[in-house]
């Protein structure tokens, strides 16, 4: 079966019965974007493509925790990728490498470039339809969801950087989540 | 009456990992009972993997394809040799012949370790769902924040105080100290063993409740000296209520 003929789900379910080359064609399919996932939180290409191999052998030893009805196999491996690259950083900065609590300025590895980094980040999402739900919300929902998202930064973290109270914090997120889910789902079914 | 859905603000927040110890250990209790919260998290979690997966595509570095599959290979050589793979779960010593029902009651736990996936587990660990004695009962462990990608339960026999532990997701510990489970009741902490999670981070344990196990409220895992302390002196990585 050529690559093209064979699906993600499929792939997924090679790989739960022990076929690695099905590992070889996901990473070929969609390494590209796990590491450029991973890179746009760790801004560090070391250590994007340990979260990159990270990824794939979880999917290696996990396929298992794949749920088809949850949502598509290039989601999944995405959100992986995120969280442990989310992982790396609060790794750096539990050991001082980077700053404890970054205030939003440091949330790239581009500074003095001139627009808000969050800002810059979400404008550099590929997938259109996210981008233009995300620039539909309020501005400080989208700060306070960039740190979280590409950050990490638990909620009271955020509202020390943004000098927010902890439950405007809060609200500001849930709601940025909730019309996020909404205007997603509209064409997605999410 | 009470809110039946006290944490559902924090959904958002625990999609997206991003929530204090405390508030997630309260999550994580509350979504082990309650399938509508199970199911409004995985819809936050898809809003949170097409966020990830609009990211920018880069070119990939040169030879990490070749490392990946290396290191795949080098994972499944470590595992039992052809036919269908081992699930990295699967306790190295197995006392099968002793203990044959919770042999193959942890197996059941294991194998739903082996998924991974905690919004399967009330389901799955239902007895009467997997054909199990409707006696036993179980108990879900969550992770604290020394190790909160560690989970696990507790499939315990009232009939022969005999239980088994299954978790996941556990750091690895140098040769000197090992994983200690306790059995807490009215506040005075009783061992029940002690283990060490293989490279994966999975461990099992075998253990006998020396009085009827109800008397007990719930349990702890602690990090020990190996061989295990007299009450916890380490820190407490999972715990759960029966």
């Amino acid at each position: 079966m050529s690559r093209e003929e064979t699906s993600d789900e499929e792939l997924i379910l090679r790989i739960s019965g022990g076929d690695r080359e099905a590992v070889r064609l996901l990473y070929q399919r969609h390494g590209r974007l796990v590491y450029g996932c991973a890179l746009q939180v760790v801004s560090d290409a070391a250590a994007a493509e340990e979260v990159c191999q990270d990824v794939f052998l979880r999917v290696w030893e996990k396929s298992g925790t794949y749920q088809a009805d949850k949502g598509k196999v290039v989601t999944w491996l995405a959100r992986i990728a995120r969280n442990r690259a989310i992982d790396v950083l609060r790794s750096r900065r539990s050991r001082g490498i980077i700053a404890e609590a970054p205030a939003d300025e440091s949330i790239t590895a581009a500074p003095g470039s001139g627009a808000d980094p969050g800002e810059r980040l979400w404008q550099s999402l590929r997938d259109e339809r996210v981008r233009e739900a995300v620039a539909s919300l309020p501005p400080e929902q989208r700060k306070a969801l960039a740190l979280a998202f590409f950050q990490g930064l638990t909620h009271r973290q955020i509202a020390e950087s943004l000098g927010e109270p902890l439950g405007t914090v809060k609200t500001r997120i849930r709601d940025a989540m909730l019309k996020l889910r909404a205007r997603l789902g509209e064409r997605e079914g999410i | 009456m009470s809110d039946p859905h006290p944490f559902r603000d924090l959904l958002p927040g625990y999609s997206l990992g991003i929530l204090d110890e405390e508030e997630r250990d309260g999550v994580r209790e509350h979504l082990a009972a309650c399938a509508a919260c199970r199911a409004e998290l995985a819809s936050f979690r898809e809003v949170a993997g097409r966020l990830a997966a609009a990211a920018p595509e880069r070119d990939l570095p040169a030879g990490l394809e070749a490392r990946i599959m290396r290191a795949v290979g080098d994972r499944s050589a470590r595992q039992d040799a052809p036919g269908p793979r081992r699930p990295a779960w699967q306790p190295a010593r197995q006392r099968g012949s002793r203990w044959p029902a919770l042999t193959g009651i942890a197996a059941a736990v294991a194998l739903v370790l082996g998924a991974g996936n905690l919004l399967q587990w009330s389901g799955v660990l239902s007895p009467a769902a997997r054909g199990m004695p409707p006696r036993l009962s179980t108990a879900v462990l969550a992770g604290t924040a020394s190790a909160p990608e560690a989970y696990g339960t507790i499939v315990l026999d009232p009939k022969d105080n005999k239980g088994v532990l299954a978790v996941t997701g556990l750091p690895t510990l140098d040769p000197g100290r090992q994983y200690q489970l306790w059995l807490i009741r009215d506040g005075q902490r009783r061992s029940a063993g002690v283990f060490s999670p293989d490279a994966e981070g999975y461990g099992s344990l075998l253990l006998t409740v020396p009085v009827d196990f109800r008397d007990f409220q719930s349990f702890g895992v602690s990090i020990e000296p190996r061989g295990g302390s007299p009450s916890p002196t380490g820190p407490r990585v999972l715990s759960g209520k029966l």
